[in-house]
């Protein structure tokens, strides 16, 4: 009978034991001294807090930040542009890490002795990024943490109006739904907006190796990271800027008037899985505001489980894609 | 590595859709008990109030449950309207007992709060909508609107934002429960002469 456990079902190379992966972690710690390393730490814990600052300051003077601060709750206000900023940053990291950690080990001169051994290129580019995920452990933590809090958040406002929220929130919108399905897509929604941050930064990783597989790492490697990065900015601010007109759902202004309920719904998905990873809809009252407000809102969650599936199948695909490239005989 | 990640979306997925199920079935067990709303057959409480004649009404409010017996008096209703008019205090069990005014006529009569605070055990129109289910439509009255029953139930608050369009939510307290003597509507459904909308849930309303 096939064993069910996850330690089971975790591949070799993402275990700490695997000594490919213990030897990049190494050779990482190494390359930079404890003093740059705790200055780094510093200068990021300063940037943090002074956002954070930043976001208290702001709410003390009824502005919102990213948000329209109709219905959400003080915590909310006040972390979401902080969020918003370190999961960014955390898929931007991931990026750079990546493509930069693999570009190295490819000008190490033992890089042709590692692709002739069996499935040592393909080991290397796992390892590499399982490194990755490694080295942004805390950062993830931290980004994932606050969604944890607003998820239990979510399930105590369930109990609001006689334990008859989700009732409410069904109650005369398109499509007509029933109970047991309207918890199917709520909890869905929680699912994929837990999830999206890491799948999202497991995706960058994925492109990163792809960049170095594909462009080798001289100065086209640079060009097309810096060029993934440009792409991934832009489309986080469209994406935000898309879903934020549905969103903060201010009916009199000329953008959402005009607006198609496809449109509207297309915007939500945009913003939740390209630009927020779904921050906003970890509201209980701004979730069900799209439920009712666009049509099939309630559609959202699923619709955005799915792009998580997608998401980490293209990960995966990325990655062996650049195990399999990087492998190839004669190539550097 | 497919499979690692698949039984992890599942099973979020799944542990989701039971605490979301749980946390609802919480919520119901745990209510918290509010003002009590009329029922759709006319009757408050025990009170049905259109088989009283005004001079029964103090004493059945002073029985009825919840109501602070010493805090029930009758008021002066309005001048040659045909009304009137009753104050008590009402103690939800929770906070302090909450001023409610009833005022009485043999075709309608309507409970209105009295310097309502946050935390008065007066419903919001999502607790209403919770217990009475789905009006049968929404409709601008003024500066006000308010959900229609097939029964008798009116509830009405007060609107805000720059309307129109018209945001309802649940959050929005109640002005006034209403509750009118009147016919079952006709097979063809009721006629809304005012500016009316079907019900399409807590969302923008735009009457015509």
């Amino acid at each position: 009978m096939p064993r069910l456990s996850l330690t089971a079902q975790r591949p070799s190379w993402a275990s700490l034991s695997h000594p490919v992966l213990r030897t990049i972690l190494q050779r990482e710690q190494q390359r930079h001294t404890r003093a740059a390393r705790a200055l780094a730490a510093i200068v990021g814990v300063g940037m943090a807090l002074s956002v954070l600052y930043f976001g208290v300051d702001a709410y003390r003077r009824d502005m919102s930040l990213g948000i329209s601060g109709q219905n959400e709750s003080p915590v909310f206000s006040v972390l979401y542009l902080f969020l918003l900023l370190m999961q960014l940053f955390a898929q931007l990291a991931a990026l750079l890490l990546a493509s930069s950690l693999f570009a190295s080990e490819r000008q190490r001169e033992a890089w042709e002795l590692v692709k002739i051994t069996s499935h040592g290129a393909e080991f290397a580019v796992w390892a590499r990024w399982a490194a990755v995920m490694y080295r942004l452990r805390w950062l993830l933590a931290a980004v994932w943490m606050p969604r944890l809090f607003f998820t239990v958040t979510m399930l105590a406002g369930l109990t609001d109006y006689h334990g008859r929220q989700l009732d409410l929130a069904i109650a005369g919108g398109a499509p007509a739904l029933s109970i047991p399905v309207a918890i199917g897509l709520l909890a869905a929604l929680m699912a994929a907006t837990l999830l999206q941050p890491l799948v999202a930064v497991a995706l960058n990783a994925s492109a990163g190796l792809a960049i170095v597989a594909l462009a080798g790492s001289g100065r086209l490697y640079q060009l097309v990271r810096g060029a993934a990065m440009a792409a991934q900015m832009i489309g986080f601010c469209a994406a935000l800027a898309a879903g934020w007109i549905v969103l903060n759902g201010d009916p009199w202004t000329p953008g959402y008037a005009t607006m198609a309920m496809g449109e509207r719904w297309a915007s939500l998905l945009l913003m939740a899985a390209g630009g927020d990873q779904g921050l906003r809809l970890m509201n209980l009252q701004t979730a069900f505001r799209a439920w009712t407000d666009v049509e099939y809102g309630a559609l959202i969650g699923v619709a955005l489980l799915a792009v998580v599936v997608g998401e980490l199948m293209l990960a995966q695909g990325l990655a062996r894609w650049a195990a399999y490239r990087a492998g190839r005989p004669g190539r550097g | 590595m497919r499979r690692w990640a698949v039984l992890i979306i599942a099973g979020a997925w799944i542990a989701l859709a039971l605490l979301v199920a749980g946390a609802r079935w919480f919520g119901q067990q745990t209510a918290q008990r509010t003002f009590p709303l009329p029922e759709s057959d006319g009757c408050w409480q025990t009170m049905c109030m259109f088989d009283l004649d005004p001079d029964a009404i103090l004493p059945a409010l002073r029985q009825e449950n919840g109501v602070l017996a010493g805090s029930v008096e009758r008021v002066p209703g309005v001048v040659g309207m045909g009304e009137t008019r009753f104050r008590f205090r009402y103690d939800a069990g929770r906070g302090e007992p909450l001023a409610v005014e009833l005022v009485w006529d043999p075709l309608i009569y309507l409970f209105t709060p009295v310097d309502l605070t946050p935390d008065s055990p007066w419903p919001t129109v999502g607790d209403a909508v919770a217990e009475l289910g789905a009006p049968e439509r929404v409709m601008l009255l003024g500066d006000e609107i308010s959900l229609h029953y097939a029964q008798h139930t009116l509830v009405t608050f007060s609107q805000h934002g720059a309307g129109p369009p018209h945001r309802l939510s649940p959050e929005d307290r109640i002005a006034g429960i209403s509750v009118m003597r009147r016919d079952p509507a006709p097979p063809g459904g009721r006629v809304y002469l005012l500016p009316s909308s079907e019900w399409r849930g807590f969302t923008f309303y735009e009457f015509d």
